[in-house]
């Protein structure tokens, strides 16, 4: 119903609409990373931050350095935080593992402690809005298969930091994100997958309606956390190497880490495909496709050289029960889910200003 | 129309967010245009010499939920006593006995939703005066934290010429046709 009152509301947010420019954001909330996009007169600009912390001993002299050599860092109570990349390094130099405030996916309720801090990287990374009640979308994971923990926690307590930063947060599956972002031109229909750091998130949608969806416990961290066991090194070490130099199609001149690593990235890889088999094989309400599937990988976990071809080899192997089409990597892994909840957020936006944004 | 899944969640959410406890569902009736729903909570005083609640005393509430998932209301009807019977009771047995025109659906989706929130996972257990074992409830605290930071905006900028647009316009079309 059209109240009176909702169509003076409406105006208000169309007048200050055509002030504020490029409403609508996106934020991908990673275990690894927080992604965030935002149009810059009608051009994509994404921001990235690793989620994680250090601490080191905290002083005067310590912070002038870090201010020096322009380091992030938190400080609270009485501990010194170093935040994001330079965090990595330093756990690397110093042989000790990271602080990760999310794990496999979610915020763990047992965090409390550092919860301010995710609250201020997120709204950091975010920015303010560009008018009161702007409209971001958030990834959340689907409900994992093969673990037990709380998505809804989660969901509320991202929820709750953007509401605080002025926002109207709208959460959505992780792999629609990458439908949304990839397949526009197979109106929507198709299979998203995310091989995150840590969960893979997997969707099928049908006509922009997800139809199927799940997530499992096992992804980029579980690799680091096995080969570094293995092979006794910290998994911010394994991490490290996998981000910077493993190459899946030339692993037997690489280092013991690398061989490690493509042992289970196959691992990976095969349980992930006999998961999404056995969901789809189970699956009662599963649509009659008429023409083949596009499947998008995407996520951080796929930017080894030479997972594709991985991929694409296990796959072979695997009948599900409708027809794969093309197999393609996302035209951005990295950024596929922060732009599909922009696209999200640019849509519902827009219907609620009534039309297309003048900058669009 | 929500179904009384959703109405389980927003409950769940509400004592959780709003109330600032774990509520277990513990029955729900559905009445014309809502649904009266039994929650079993917590309510906590603070130990100061531990850093968590302990529980104080479970309470039986009733709310109403409409089909909007509106709360209309709540109540405390009731409390569970140290022998974990249920004490001043009679006004939610009552509703209990108006349960008779589930049908087998309903029932099998509400018995699947209240076999979830069965406590025994949440927390430690601990022993309490009285030889009752009770579960330790943690909560969710946003404290307000004095923080110090060397920083504004955070995150490593990438500028691309990506454009939206047409996946944008593409979505809109879809969504307008879901509505027709």
């Amino acid at each position: 119903m059209v109240t009176k009152t909702g169509a003076k509301n409406r105006r208000a947010k169309r007048a200050e609409a055509t002030v504020e420019k490029d409403l609508g954001k996106g934020l991908d909330v990673g275990t690894a990373f927080i992604y965030c996009a935002e149009r810059e007169k009608g051009n994509i600009v994404f921001r990235r931050q690793r989620d994680a912390f250090f601490n080191i001993e905290p002083g005067d002299f310590t912070k002038k350095m870090l201010n020096k050599i322009n380091v992030k860092y938190i400080e609270k109570d009485g501990s010194l935080y170093v935040i994001g990349d330079e965090a990595m390094e330093m756990a690397n130099i110093f042989h000790r593992e990271l602080r990760r405030p999310l794990r496999k996916g979610v915020i763990s309720p047992s965090e409390k402690e550092s919860l301010p801090m995710i609250e201020l990287i997120i709204q950091s990374v975010i920015g303010r809005p560009k008018c009161k009640g702007e409209i971001v979308y958030y990834s959340v994971p689907a409900a994992p298969l093969d673990a037990d923990f709380d998505i809804i926690y989660h969901e509320n307590i991202v929820k709750r930091f953007l509401e605080k930063a002025g926002y109207t947060p709208k959460p959505i599956n992780e792999g629609m994100g990458i439908i949304f972002s990839e397949l526009a031109d197979e109106e929507f229909t198709g299979i998203g997958i995310s091989f995150g750091a840590g969960m893979v998130n997997m969707c099928l949608s049908y006509m922009s309606v997800p139809v199927v969806s799940f997530s499992l416990s096992k992804s980029g961290d579980w690799i680091d956390e096995q080969v570094g066991i293995a092979l006794g090194e910290t998994a911010s070490r394994v991490c490290e190497v996998k981000e910077k130099s493993l190459d899946l199609t030339n692993v037997k001149t690489q280092s013991h880490i690398e061989t490690a690593l493509a042992i289970y990235y196959d691992n990976l890889i095969n349980y992930v495909l006999k998961s999404i088999k056995q969901e789809f094989d189970n699956n009662p309400k599963l649509p009659r496709f008429t023409k083949p599937v596009t499947l998008v990988i995407s996520g951080g976990t796929t930017m080894p050289k030479g997972f594709l071809v991985k991929f694409n080899k296990a796959l072979s192997q695997v009948k599900f029960p409708m027809e794969i089409g093309k197999v393609k990597m996302a035209s951005s892994p990295l950024h596929a889910v922060a732009r599909g909840t922009l696209i999200a957020a640019i849509t519902d936006q827009e219907r609620l200003e009534g039309g297309p944004h003048p900058s669009v | 129309m929500a179904t009384v899944k959703d109405a389980i969640k927003e409950i769940k959410l509400f004592f959780r967010f709003d109330l600032g406890k774990k509520g277990t569902i513990i029955q729900v009736t559905p009445h014309p245009g809502e649904w009266k729903v039994l929650v079993e909570a917590t309510d906590t005083m603070w130990d100061s010499t531990k850093d968590y609640r302990i529980i104080h005393e479970r309470n039986i509430y009733e709310v109403d939920i409409d089909k909007q998932l509106n709360i209309e209301g709540y109540r405390r009807v009731g409390r569970r006593g140290k022998d974990g019977e249920i004490e001043e009771f009679s006004y939610a047995r009552s509703i209990a006995k108006e349960d008779r025109s589930l049908n087998k659906n309903m029932v099998k989706e509400i018995a699947q939703e209240i076999a979830k929130n069965i406590p025994g996972g949440i927390g430690i257990r601990v022993r309490e005066k009285g030889g009752m074992e009770l579960p330790q409830t943690f909560i969710d605290p946003i404290e307000e934290t004095q923080m110090n930071y060397n920083f504004d905006r955070l995150g490593e900028v990438k500028k691309t010429e990506q454009k939206v647009d047409k996946a944008v316009e593409r979505l809109k079309a879809f969504k307008k046709t879901k509505r027709k």
